[in-house]
């Protein structure tokens, strides 16, 4: 069935996509010439095949997706279920229209003949063209780039990417047969003809290729986070593998544009023309190939979402791990960069100077190994089969309190209670335990770390292997509470003033539920500035009355109020909270305490054993984008703690700021 | 004007070399985003709805949430609903929930034609004891 599914989204891909570029080919081959006409007649006739495929293979789409939907291959065949997909689902309203203009591309191709009479040629191939593109657009409203908010940047991104690729890919079948077309020197007119679409096509599919940059860019900038998982998935690998195959295209496509097409004229045509058309035949399948990897890739689990995820070598690549290590290392990787760019320089100089292809990709390809050589080995960094695994539990208050008592349970005895490597065991060790509270934790790949606490630091090395203390769930967990104590660190910065549109931390999400709410933090998203203000009671109590006293001025710009209990939120009577106009969380809150006290670290407080104990009050400044901003703790910035105007002048600053992009991560990374 | 936070500079290059020649139909998943009662949760007022957020619209025909209490058995046989307004809330009605541990069990079709099932937990505590 999978394979069966494959197969008919390839063939309808490519009929599609040939048909466009048929028509685009044949519409920039103008008019005139014998053996072109001959070939400009049979253009629609082989269109009218491919329409009929498009036409079957679009017939097949709606089975497929049912019995993929129902798990069960006889609901391909479902009349109720059928209903519900095509009726019940944007797949369904898609197909309709796809296969709507599927029907009307057939029928006028059928048409063809009366349709040019009457008409013109010129018109009939844009009528054709016009309808084929739609039919094309629309689906892209069943892609992933239609679900995305907002729609149009994917959208326009996806659109484009395969309107390019039809009338590049799509024309290189018409193309071959239009150069096979002629067959003596003596046809003249021929020649002037096909030269002249030759340069069209070249000049259209070279705009088309840039076109595929950069809304590959577009799309890719939306969906991509992390290039590792190329390697260690199997949508990773389709991809790399369309990736290698479009880099085939291109090549092929540079010798004919710098190696053929300046001697068009200047040997016998026929020569010229069957020596074009048998690269352009290479071309070709390449491309076909390379739509049916497209075909795959377009029902595997996508690597950001894919769970099984192995890494298959021991090194990988990583700049945000090595780049500021030293000097040499930003200069061996830049003198990599400058042999690379010098390979393909000298090749482009040589095929374009007309010497040996061989001889030019040897030398190309023998300097870029060199580069690569040098410039590569710098960057790498040993590596694990779970080094680009996917966290599953999200970065949240409930995971990262859950994951502090497990490092209190099973590492503190090491690490130390600060997490500085000190632990009680840490001089018996035969080497010393990480110090987990400096940044260099975040050089490394949460899988990395997953690796580590399943299986040990390796043979001879003093950590253990957890695996058979901690499920998933907690190792996860602990390692969500590692990044926090790990950000806590960098959190040192954070002072009682935003530093405007710098964000650098994000805000943990947390839940919570009062007698009259519950909700996310993440709720507020894009909407409200958080003024979140921990508490003790009683001693918190003349802070709440002022933030009451305030109230009006502080949420002036947006922002709301939420207070929570850090001690004593079961004292305070419930008609007590009612009298406040903002929120008050009193039930539940340790897991937001514990993980907002990450971020109490100071320069002068760094967080360590001394250092453990929460302050009574503590106030945090969340922007509407998610992100943590400024801080007071009363004990370190008593000048600003009871100044509400400079409070509500932070507001007034965040309100100011356009939308920080991209918002901070549901998961670690 | 946006700004950008802390992403990766390379990654759109890479982005590029990722999508190059990519299909039309290149897509994720409906992905959890955030729920009412939250992952884990533990709450004293019982819910009286479940909701939750997911990261792409949503297609009402295949969305469903199941809520199960600790002894396997389903707490309501309501169906679930995506929400009128945000297409990426589903939504499910309860009936009101004694104090225990609850699962919920979600599936759910994104527009962009696939399926993502998974659960979560959260428990209802019994209520405060007035003096």
């Amino acid at each position: 069935m999978e394979y069966l599914s494959h197969a008919i989204n390839w063939l309808h891909a490519c009929a599609g996509l040939f048909i466009l570029g048929t028509m685009s080919v044949c519409l920039l081959s103008g008019e005139g010439g014998e053996s072109t006409e001959k070939w400009r007649i049979q253009c629609p006739k082989i269109a009218v095949y491919l329409a009929v495929v498009l036409v079957l293979a679009g017939l097949a789409l709606p089975s497929l997706q049912a019995a993929f939907l129902e798990e069960n291959i006889s609901a391909a065949f479902d009349q109720k279920v059928l209903e519900i997909v095509l009726f019940s689902t944007r797949f369904g309203t898609v197909w309709i229209i796809q296969e709507s203009l599927a029907l009307l591309i057939f029928v006028t191709l059928l048409l063809h003949h009366p349709l040019i009479q009457s008409i013109g040629r010129q018109r009939f191939l844009i009528l054709m063209i016009s309808i084929t593109t739609l039919m094309l657009l629309a689906g892209s409203f069943k892609s992933h780039a239609a679900s995305l908010e907002p729609m149009w940047p994917g959208l326009l991104g996806n659109s484009l990417h395969v309107i390019a690729a039809g009338t590049w890919l799509g024309g290189l079948p018409a193309l071959f047969f239009l150069l096979r077309s002629s067959r003596s020197q003596t046809e003249q007119p021929d020649i002037a003809i096909i030269g002249r679409t030759l340069n069209r096509f070249s000049l259209v599919a070279t705009v088309m290729v840039g076109v595929i940059f950069l809304s590959g860019i577009v799309i890719g900038y939306l969906q991509v986070d992390r290039w590792g998982e190329l390697f260690s998935t199997p949508y990773g690998k389709f991809l790399v593998t369309k990736i290698i195959l479009f880099f085939m295209m291109l090549s092929v496509a540079g010798v004919i544009r710098l190696r053929y097409m300046p001697q068009f004229g200047s040997k016998p045509s026929a020569v010229i023309n069957f020596a074009i058309a048998k690269w352009v035949s290479f071309e070709t399948t390449a491309g076909i190939i390379l739509l049916g990897v497209a075909s795959i890739l377009k029902e595997t689990t996508p690597a950001s979402h894919e769970e099984v995820i192995i890494w298959p070598f021991a090194t990988r690549f990583s700049i945000e791990a090595t780049w500021e290590e030293s000097s040499d290392i930003r200069m061996q990787v830049n003198i990599g960069i400058a042999l690379i760019v010098a390979a393909i320089v000298l090749t482009t100089f040589l095929i374009r100077k007309g010497g040996s292809i061989k001889q030019a990709i040897a030398v190309g390809s023998s300097l870029t190994l060199i580069g690569l050589g040098v410039g590569l080995p710098p960057l790498a960094v040993e590596a694990y089969p779970d080094t680009y695994k996917n966290s599953t539990v999200p970065y949240i208050a409930v995971s990262i309190s859950n994951g502090e008592d497990l490092f209190r349970e099973n590492c503190i005895a090491c690490h130390g209670e600060g997490g500085l490597g000190d632990g009680p065991l840490a001089e018996k060790l035969s080497e010393p335990p990480a110090n987990l509270s400096e940044p260099h934790t975040a050089l490394h790949t949460v899988g990395d770390m997953f690796w580590w606490l399943t299986h040990g630091l390796g043979e001879g090395k003093p950590m253990p292997s957890f695996s058979g203390t901690l499920d998933e769930d907690e190792l996860w967990d602990l390692i969500n509470y590692l990044r926090a104590f790990s950000e806590g660190f960098t959190g040192r910065l954070l002072q009682p003033h935003i530093a405007p549109e710098l964000p650098f931390l994000g805000a943990p999400d947390f839940y919570y539920s009062t007698a009259s709410k519950s909700g996310n933090l993440k709720d507020l998203r894009g909407e409200k500035a958080v003024l979140l203000s921990f508490f003790s009671w009683p001693e918190g109590k003349a802070r709440l009355d002022a933030l009451k006293a305030g109230h009006e001025k502080l949420t002036a710009n947006d922002a709301i109020i939420m207070a929570i209990a850090m001690r004593g939120g079961d004292e305070i009577p419930a008609e007590v909270i009612e009298q406040y106009p903002f929120l008050i969380i009193t039930e539940e809150t340790r897991p937001i305490t514990r993980t907002y006290a990450q971020f109490r670290r100071t320069f002068k407080h760094g967080g360590d054993a001394d250092d453990k104990d929460l302050p009574m009050h503590i106030g945090f400044t969340i922007d509407r984008f998610g992100y943590l901003r400024s801080r007071w703790i009363p004990e370190q910035n008593p000048e600003v703690w009871d100044d509400i105007s400079f409070l509500a002048q932070q507001f007034a600053e965040l309100a100011k700021e356009d939308e920080i992009l991209p918002p901070p991560d549901e998961h670690v990374h | 004007m946006r700004h950008t936070a802390n992403r990766q500079h390379w990654a759109p290059v890479f982005a590029a070399l990722l999508f190059l020649f990519s299909s039309a139909n290149a897509f994720a998943h409906a992905q959890y985003e955030r729920s009412d009662p939250g992952r884990r949760s533990i709450v004293t007022r019982p819910p009286e709805v479940v909701k939750i957020w997911f990261s792409e619209q949503l297609e009402p025909a295949y969305s469903t949430i199941v809520i199960k209490n600790k002894k396997g058995d389903l707490v309501t046989e309501e169906a679930a609903i995506v929400d009128a307004e945000d297409k990426k809330l589903l939504l499910l009605k309860l009936p009101t929930l004694a104090p225990g541990k609850y699962t919920v069990f979600y599936k759910v079709l994104s527009v962009d034609g696939h399926v993502v099932d998974s659960k979560f937990k959260f428990k209802v505590k019994p209520p405060k004891k007035t003096p």
